[in-house]
């Protein structure tokens, strides 16, 4: 026992380090007992109440990188707050276009799509959008949206198409106001507006009037608006207004379009394309383009020719006989 | 009146100094308040989180100026006290100062102390405890996560030791003017 104490008293630093190290894994270990943590409790309270006496004292060593920190998040707060005003903004335009898609007649079938791309120049707008050939999307076929007609389609390939709008020099709707039924032609002059022509100036038209396709339309389907009447120009030399249409479809801002399912019938578009073609021609040119006929043709007229020959040398010759007869008689 | 003689005592460093039990009072409180002081205001002093130790600081100036075995015992008891303090694992503090502050024991010079804690070796030897603190401290604070502990010491142990050895500076010039 001596030994064992002069031992300790020798290496008592040692000892004490031993018996400090297992009270601290003591502690360690069941340290967390209710009576402790009542009184950290306590502790913590007052820590607290203490940390926020001093609130107010400013950290200079932080206060450099608490700015760069507020500032990140007042940039990721703006951008938050942008990207919810541009969701606001999709989804009530998402909303229209649910609206406007069960509001179209169940027969006619609509195909929803989103526009990708956009190809302008001074003459042309054309719209990109994903969907295509494998959508049942097929050239020719109508694009509107909820505010109103935007063109046809231009092009399909397997996913992707081009929409040609109503901003294109080739533009020729047949429409009508709503208000009165009168007819005319839509067409584009250039700008963000379009014209209705061929309205005579008897007709009677107001500013703010809809237009909207008409029933003679073979590519679009008939009252799909198109816009309002902003302008009624009374020009000289001519029976018909120029009416400036403000389009109802605002093309900067389109993101979503649908695409008619329904096709125009081919043969109706052809032959209307032919006429329109012709009379785009000078008289000059249509008499040379006219179309050449066949031999079977030639030969028809060729013995057409020949019988009138024929039927006028036989009535000559009945003539020359019956004058012969008249000359004989009187000498009689 | 022993109230009184105590006030009186504690009025004149000199017989603080001189008298042991009244030493250990005036270390216990130090610790106290620099407890409190750790988790109240050094905040303040934070760089990117990152606070020195002064309870270390404290218990180390305690062994290179009292020797190994008070340094432990005020080691262990700035261990808990800061624990408890700063609502930590309960035991982790005071184990990884405890060892830390046996090895700085080794560096204590009897009828030198000022020698010690007024130059540059001060901050050395904290240098040296803190680290070995750090690495105790952090295996004991990592052991029930899946943090890596080599990078985890490398971000916050070298920082938090380093920036302790800055901040013991200041005590050292204050002891190191006391002396001349």
């Amino acid at each position: 026992m001596a030994r064992f104490l002069e031992f300790i008293v020798r290496f008592k630093e040692y000892a004490v380090l031993s018996v400090l190290i297992a009270m601290s894994l003591l502690l360690m270990t069941f340290g967390n007992t209710a009576k402790l943590r009542g009184f950290r409790t306590v502790v913590i309270s007052s820590i607290g109440f203490l940390q926020e006496a001093f609130a107010w004292l400013p950290n200079p060593l932080t206060i450099v990188s608490e700015n760069a920190a507020l500032r990140e998040a007042n940039y990721n707060l703006t951008r938050e707050v942008v990207q919810t005003r541009r969701a606001i903004a999709e989804n009530e335009k998402l909303r229209l276009l649910l609206h406007f898609r069960d509001s179209v007649s169940p027969s006619y079938n609509v195909h929803p799509t989103q526009i990708v791309g956009r190809i302008m120049d001074k003459s042309r707008y054309y719209l990109t959008i994903n969907a295509g050939v494998s959508d049942s999307i097929r050239t020719g076929m109508p694009v509107m949206n909820d505010r109103g007609l935007v063109g046809f389609v231009f092009s399909a390939a397997r996913h992707y198409g081009i929409v040609q709008t109503l901003l294109d020099k080739d533009t020729r709707i047949a429409a009508k106001i709503e208000r009165t039924r009168t007819n005319g032609i839509v067409a584009w002059e250039g700008g963000a507006n379009v014209y209705l022509t061929n309205v005579s100036k008897t007709e009677e038209v107001k500013e703010g009037d809809m237009v909207v396709t008409s029933d003679y339309s073979s590519r679009y389907p008939a009252d799909i608006p198109i816009g309002r009447i902003v302008e009624k120009r009374d020009e000289a030399n001519t029976l018909f207004w120029k009416l400036r249409i403000e389009t109802a479809v605002h093309f900067p801002s389109l993101e979503y379009i649908f695409i008619g399912l329904q096709q125009p019938d081919p043969e109706r578009v052809m032959v209307e394309e032919l006429l329109e073609r012709r009379l785009k021609q000078p008289e000059s040119q249509q008499r040379t383009t006219q179309r050449r006929e066949t031999p079977r043709e030639r030969e028809l007229r060729e013995l057409r020719e020949k019988d009138k020959i024929e039927k006028e040398r036989i009535e000559k010759e009945k003539r020359e006989l019956r004058e012969k007869r008249d000359s004989s008689d009187e000498n009689n | 009146m022993a109230f009184f003689r105590t006030q009186e005592a504690f009025s004149d460093r000199a017989a603080v100094m001189n008298n042991p039990l009244l030493r250990y009072i005036a270390y216990a409180v130090a610790a106290l308040l620099l407890a409190v002081a750790n988790v109240v205001l050094i905040p303040f002093i934070a760089i990117d989180g990152i606070v020195p130790d002064v309870m270390l600081i404290w218990a180390i100036w305690v062994a290179l100026v009292e020797g190994q075995m008070i340094g432990m015992l005020a080691g262990f008891g700035a261990g808990v006290v800061f624990d408890i303090v700063a609502a930590d694992v309960l035991g982790s503090n005071a184990l990884a100062k405890v060892i830390a502050v046996f090895i700085a024991g080794y560096f204590y010079l009897e009828t030198r102390e000022e020698e010690m804690t007024g130059s540059f070796r001060f901050p050395l030897v904290l240098l040296l405890c803190g680290f070995i603190h750090n690495i105790i401290y952090y295996f004991f604070y990592l052991r029930p996560t899946e943090i890596n502990f080599i990078a985890f010491f490398l971000r916050y142990g070298v920082f938090t030791t380093l920036y302790t050895a800055i901040i013991a500076v200041i005590p050292m010039l204050v002891i190191s003017r006391r002396r001349e």
